[in-house]
């Protein structure tokens, strides 16, 4: 009976140290790595550029707005694809310091 | 000497075409590939789960891990409130880590590659987040647009830097795969031309073209996974304040 009380301590034991060593090697980032990084910076700064851009294109085509409204959609989207990657890389160092 | 296209490979074939109206369902190469991802991962799940045990036998656990993976993956980047989109995560999952993985088969097509494929399933994601952001938090979701605080004068330039922001993670995500696939799977075949090409030097670029596969199977793995990941924080927001 004693036996099977220190055996089943000796496991909750182990357990406990596999539970912290698979909190610690999930704390790693994901995307560290430099062509990562990069990857994860153009699409950001593209797809806010593109979603931006065809809003504008979408209201000059649709709705004959002046030039002017396509030109300030795709500045709109520039400043979105920056805030996308502000976003990202504040979610990164989080990570990091978790 | 005729040198073989890289881009050949993400070409679409039609195998069976099919009309519905105006709408085109033909079968193409892609199309079979994604029912062929689908279907395998309904017999892996269905057939390693089918008669459980208390005390798992290994195909049993493998199962049982990669889903507690996904679960913990949710739990961890959205909360315990977020436990309602697991099975979404799980299916999105399990969907692009075969369709890569399947790429890498000889006359397979990788359908992750393709930018209107990733890119409907990135705003699935998007309808899901909204849908959940309104029935959680009711009109005051839409504050993720303007938050409280902010003085009313810089409204015109927020809001729709905001939307802009909000509606282009989709697309970003959508490239970083789709970038990602494609430009691994073009280095393969453009290293892989080289074996026949160079006669009996051919053996490096063989060599080199075993060690891609290796990594394009890594590639593949980690990129379902920054794929699911990058989904959670997306829908993430649609559960934002209420695990407090």
């Amino acid at each position: 009976m004693n036996e099977e009380k220190t055996q089943i301590a000796e496991i909750k034991v182990q357990i406990e140290a596999l539970k912290g060593k698979l909190s610690s090697s999930k704390k790693k980032s994901i995307e560290t790595s430099g062509l990562n990084l990069s990857i994860m910076i153009i699409s950001d700064l593209a797809g806010g550029l593109l979603v931006g851009a065809g809003i504008g294109y979408m209201l000059y085509a649709l709705f004959d707005a002046h030039l002017v409204v396509l030109a300030l959609f795709v500045l709109f989207g520039g400043f979105a694809g920056l805030l996308n990657v502000y976003k990202s890389i504040s979610h990164l160092e989080k990570e990091k310091h978790q | 000497m005729s040198m073989h296209n890289p881009l050949e490979q993400f070409e679409i074939d039609v195998y069976v075409p099919m009309h519905i109206g105006s709408f085109d369902i033909s079968l193409t190469n892609a199309s079979i590939t994604m029912m062929g991802a689908v279907l395998l991962a309904i017999i892996l799940i269905w057939g390693l789960t089918r008669k459980l045990k208390i005390i798992p036998h290994p195909a049993q656990s493998l199962v049982e891990s990669l889903y507690y993976f996904v679960q913990n993956m949710v739990e961890s980047t959205i909360g315990h409130k977020g436990l309602s989109v697991v099975p979404f995560i799980f299916s999105l999952f399990l969907f692009i880590l075969f369709g890569n993985l399947l790429g890498l088969f000889p006359y397979m097509f990788t359908f992750t590659s393709h930018l209107s494929i990733v890119g409907a399933i990135a705003f699935l994601a998007l309808i899901i987040s909204m849908i959940l952001g309104v029935y959680h938090k009711g009109f005051s979701w839409f504050h993720v647009f303007f938050p409280k605080g902010v003085p009313w004068l810089i409204a015109p330039i927020m809001i729709p830097i905001e939307i802009i922001s909000f509606l282009s993670k989709p697309f970003s995500l959508t490239l970083r795969l789709v970038m990602n696939m494609t430009v691994g799977h073009i280095m393969l075949e453009v290293v892989a031309g080289f074996v026949f090409a160079l006669g009996l030097a051919g053996f490096v670029p063989l060599l080199f073209t075993a060690i891609l596969i290796l990594f394009e199977l890594f590639i593949g793995v980690l990129q379902a996974y920054i794929y699911s990941i990058l989904s959670c924080i997306y829908l993430s927001e649609a559960f934002e304040g209420e695990n407090d």
